[in-house]
């Protein structure tokens, strides 16, 4: 499944992308995110609860972070699985001023496998927008506020 | 075949008093002490290498009873069976081994990895959850294109490619056919592949006595008596100590003709672990884990004259089979080929096949098996012949049809069709449907901008299946007819149903043949410590061979009951007729004798003709000569709705002739659900694997059976035109309404669509691809 979109963030590019990387922000913001710890060097390892329809469950794995340029861009893998099945993933984020904002672009692969792939599946890109779009309002509240 | 008493009445089904009020047992309502539940880890990879298996976690669950994995059962069950393996069939076909439990590598979502048995269900589904597989997933194939392209991963690596086998077909002289055509109209046609969808899922009970070093497996299935020999091969255990039961069956349309890993897991796992097991498959398993149907692609060519006469067909097609082969899968589409020339009269006709392994589910028969393929594409490529000839698709049909007195007809694949006569099915349907108003009709709705379209299928289909000599495992039946002493008859039937109605049909050919009252007669069926050997209910063959079976037992004992009555009434056999339920002498029933009383003379056995056994029980194991082959005309009148395209369907007429009819009620029971079923693979159903080998369709949110209100009321009538294959002169209808269905809707929807210049569209004829067709033109 190809996934891509744009969010804006009320900070500055680098407060943005500071942001964006920081693992106590990231598990506060994601959503269904229960824990993320780093591990070395742009790993993270990741435990979220997510699910579509009845297929809900707990996934666990890692996120890596590589070709990393602040500010303006990193790419991200993620590989995690659970009882419903696992989820891959990997995706380049650009950032790039938007007047006093920061617009965010981010495009990417994900592969869906096991029983969550089996249902809803027609639900499985727009459940994956409304994640992100969760994810980045919730960076953007903790941008706004952290200014406040 | 007369109307007596019940034989050709609507007799009511004595099976669905207990159906409808929830007292009949299935495999989830055994219940037995010391009970294990089972739940299976499957596969979440389409391909993928087992590195590891860590069931640590899980063992140590309160309430666990046992992990199992493939390493752990690899040296103590066989491999999964597949019965049309033959080389000679198949030529260069590749047999790979198929374990209960993935080792090493697994190669399609679903497959299973391990199983856990706990003291509850609940338990055992949470404890799949801590069982830790360290996979490497691996590139996955989905579809026979993928699996011959240059480079493919390679399924079974105990060969250098997908091949799993090749068929072929070919009669007459095909090249001379298309050498004298004037034309050669082309299609390239696929048949989507399909989920069988019963209403009860599969499920397995186990129970070893020791004690006895009996195995007693209950299971959902519609051949206990096949099961019970593979599944004895399987644990390597004597077959006379394995008992398999099928209770009632919620439905089965061929997923339960076969042999399943979970049949002899659960068997090893009740031996070893000293208690009962039971496992029962959720919803989800069902779509990854039971055999799916169809699933071909190919391009036939016709050559054809001026006239729209038929010379000869060519089809070259591709079968995606799955990564194993189940029971039957690899005859599938051989049904296909036999079928090819319809109801036509041309000889020259040539199918060549390559079937490909994919990281799939197997294929294996669903409802008509091999027989749908056949009659779509044929039906189908009438239209396209009439379409592209500008000819009327009815006259393109009765150009070609086979006349009535040209049988028995030998066709191009060297079958020899029983009986029949097409246009007498034809013309009743057309007068049913009012033809021509409907032409007109047609017209007037085209001006309003409305698309009514009219479609044909004059199908013939092979069933009662039929001669052993034609089959992979046995095509004969058995039947054994027993009177008690109290007169009531008890009738064990190898044919065990999973909803057909024998329990009905069966009484009624006894009630009739033997004078008696249709209560009290009792068919027990499913259970192989009480039934002889049988085959079993698939390929419409339940009454056509069981039924012939049975009659046939039950002559035998009709002829000792009439010796036994002449004896008692001190006249000749010849003289004794059953008057008002009794045996009497003709023209005297008031000194007759009830059934009862001459059953009791034989077995209390002092006032017997001398020579005559006592008791009164005869058995008969029936070898049919020949396959009978139904037939009929299905029109479907449908309307495409141009702002959404969405097919209402009007009107469905059906005249089917599956030769003498026992009871009008079951043989439009199965009409209805053959055309319901038929209509979901023209209309709505599509099993879909994604580009990495995940089945994207598997639950009901995502693969859509079609529903009551998708349905007009049915317009059925039959035409008659008994089979000499068998002496009550059926046919056979459990798979005719399937068969004939999908062409007539398909022809439908596209008549409907003639003013966009619609040739042919794949199935299934969904409303976004339909909507999509119009606006382009």
């Amino acid at each position: 499944m190809r996934l891509s979109g744009t969010h804006t963030i009320g900070a500055t590019v680098e407060r943005a992308f500071e942001l964006l990387i920081d693992p106590e922000v990231l598990a506060r913001c994601m959503p269904g995110c229960d824990k993320l710890e780093h591990r070395a060097d742009g790993v993270y390892d990741m435990a979220v609860s997510a699910g579509i329809g009845p297929v809900r469950g707990k996934y666990t794995g890692r996120v890596t972070l590589s070709d990393i340029q602040p500010p303006e861009r990193y790419t991200m893998v993620v590989d995690i699985k659970g009882t419903t099945g696992f989820v891959k993933g990997q995706g380049v984020v650009e950032l790039a001023p938007d007047g006093e904002n920061t617009r965010i672009s981010f495009e990417g692969d994900v592969q869906i496998g096991g029983p969550i792939a089996a249902v809803g599946q027609r639900m499985h890109a727009s459940a994956a927008r409304l994640m992100t779009r969760q994810l980045f309002g919730a960076i953007d509240k903790e941008a706004r506020a952290s200014e406040g | 075949m007369p109307v007596s008493k019940s034989v050709g009445a609507r007799i009511k089904r004595r099976e669905d008093p207990r159906l409808i009020q929830g007292l009949a047992h299935y495999v989830d309502d055994i219940k037995l002490p010391n009970l294990l539940h089972v739940a299976i880890l499957r596969s979440p990879y389409a391909h993928a290498r087992i590195n590891g298996i860590n069931t640590d976690a899980a063992q140590n669950l309160s309430g666990v009873k046992s992990v199992v994995t493939g390493d752990d059962v690899k040296d103590v069950i066989g491999g999964i069976p597949c019965a049309a393996t033959d080389p000679e069939g198949f030529p260069g076909i590749k047999v790979p081994h198929h374990p209960v439990l993935a080792t090493g590598k697994v190669r399609f979502v679903g497959e299973p990895v391990a199983a856990v048995a706990a003291t509850d269900a609940y338990i055992a589904q949470d404890a799949l959850d801590l069982i830790e597989v360290d996979y490497e997933p691996l590139d996955a194939i989905n579809s026979a294109e993928a699996a011959f392209a240059d480079g493919a991963p390679v399924i079974h690596e105990d060969w250098d490619d997908n091949m799993a086998f090749t068929w072929s077909i070919a009669g007459g002289d095909v090249d001379a056919a298309f050498a004298e055509a004037d034309h050669v109209v082309s299609q390239r046609i696929d048949h989507q592949r399909l989920v069988p969808n019963p209403m009860e899922t599969r499920g397995v009970v186990a129970q070893y006595l020791p004690g006895k070093d009996q195995l007693n497996l209950w299971s959902s299935t519609q051949i206990p008596h096949l099961l019970r020999t593979q599944i004895s091969v399987m644990l390597s255990m004597a077959e006379n100590h394995v008992r398999v039961i099928a209770p009632e069956v919620g439905g089965g349309f061929g997923c339960k003709l076969n042999v399943y890993a979970e049949e002899a897991l659960l068997g090893h796992m009740a031996k070893y672990l000293g208690q009962p097991v039971k496992w029962i498959e959720g919803r989800r398993e069902n779509f990854l884990h039971t055999i799916h149907g169809r699933d071909q692609t190919g391009d036939v060519e016709l050559a054809v004259k001026d006239d729209g006469t038929i010379l000869g067909l060519n089809y070259t097609v591709t079968a995606d089979v799955g990564a194993y082969y189940q029971l039957l899968t690899p005859a599938i589409p051989t049904l296909t080929g036999l079928m090819l020339c319809g109801s036509y009269t041309f000889k020259n006709v040539q199918m060549n096949l390559k079937a490909a392994f994919t990281n799939k589910m197997a294929t294996d028969a669903y409802r008509g098996a091999g027989r749908p393929e056949a009659t779509y594409l044929i039906e189908r490529m009438i239209d396209v012949v009439a379409h592209d000839l500008d000819l009327d698709p009815l006259a393109v049909r009765r150009k070609n049809f086979i006349g009535k007195d040209a049988f028995p007809y030998e066709t191009g694949t060297a079958l020899a069709y029983d009986s029949g006569d097409y246009t007498a099915a034809l013309d009743k349907a057309l007068k049913i449907a009012d033809y021509e108003a409907l032409r007109e009709q047609q017209a007037e709705l085209r001006e309003e901008g409305r698309y009514l379209g009219i479609g044909f299928s004059t199908y013939v289909e092979i069933c009662g299946m039929g001669p052993s000599a034609a089959m992979p495992a046995g095509g004969w039946e058995s039947s054994t007819v027993r009177v008690d002493p109290t007169g009531k008859v008890t009738v064990l039937t190898g044919v065990s149903p999973h909803g057909q109605g024998q329990e009905t049909t069966f009484a009624q050919l006894i009630a009739d043949g033997l004078g008696v009252d249709i209560d009290d007669i009792r068919i027990i069926h499913g259970d192989t410590d009480a039934v002889q050997y049988g085959i079993g209910t698939f390929g419409s063959r339940a009454t056509a061979v069981g039924g012939t079976a049975m009659v046939h037992a039950m002559g035998k004992v009709k002829d000792k009951v009439v010796d036994i009555a002449a004896h008692l009434l001190e006249s000749n056999p010849q003289d004794i007729v059953i008057e008002d339920g009794k045996y009497c002498v003709q023209g005297a029933p008031e000194s007759g004798l009830t059934l009862g009383e001459i059953a009791m003379v034989a077995h209390v056995g002092v006032e017997l003709p001398e020579g005559t056994e006592p008791g009164l029980a005869e058995s008969h194991f029936f070898e049919p000569p020949n396959f009978t082959y139904p037939f009929g005309t299905h029109i479907a009148v449908v309307e495409v709705d141009a702002d959404t395209g969405e097919v209402e369907i009007e009107r469905y007429i059906a005249v089917d002739d599956c030769g003498n009819i026992i009871n009008p009620l079951i043989v439009e029971g199965q009409v209805h659900g053959g055309i319901a079923q038929g209509v979901g693979q023209a209309l709505y159903e599509e099993a879909i694997y994604d580009e990495s080998g995940q089945m994207i369709t598997g639950s009901f949110m995502d693969y859509a059976l079609p529903k009551a209100h998708n349905f007009p009321r049915f317009e059925l009538a039959n035409t008659v035109t008994p089979s000499p294959v068998n002496p009550m002169g059926v046919k056979g209808v459990g798979e005719a309404g399937t068969i004939g269905s999908t062409p007539a809707i398909a022809n439908a929807v596209i008549d409907a669509l003639k003013p966009f210049g619609v040739r042919h569209i794949d199935l299934p004829l969904r409303p976004e691809k339909l909507w999509k067709l119009m606006q382009e033109t």
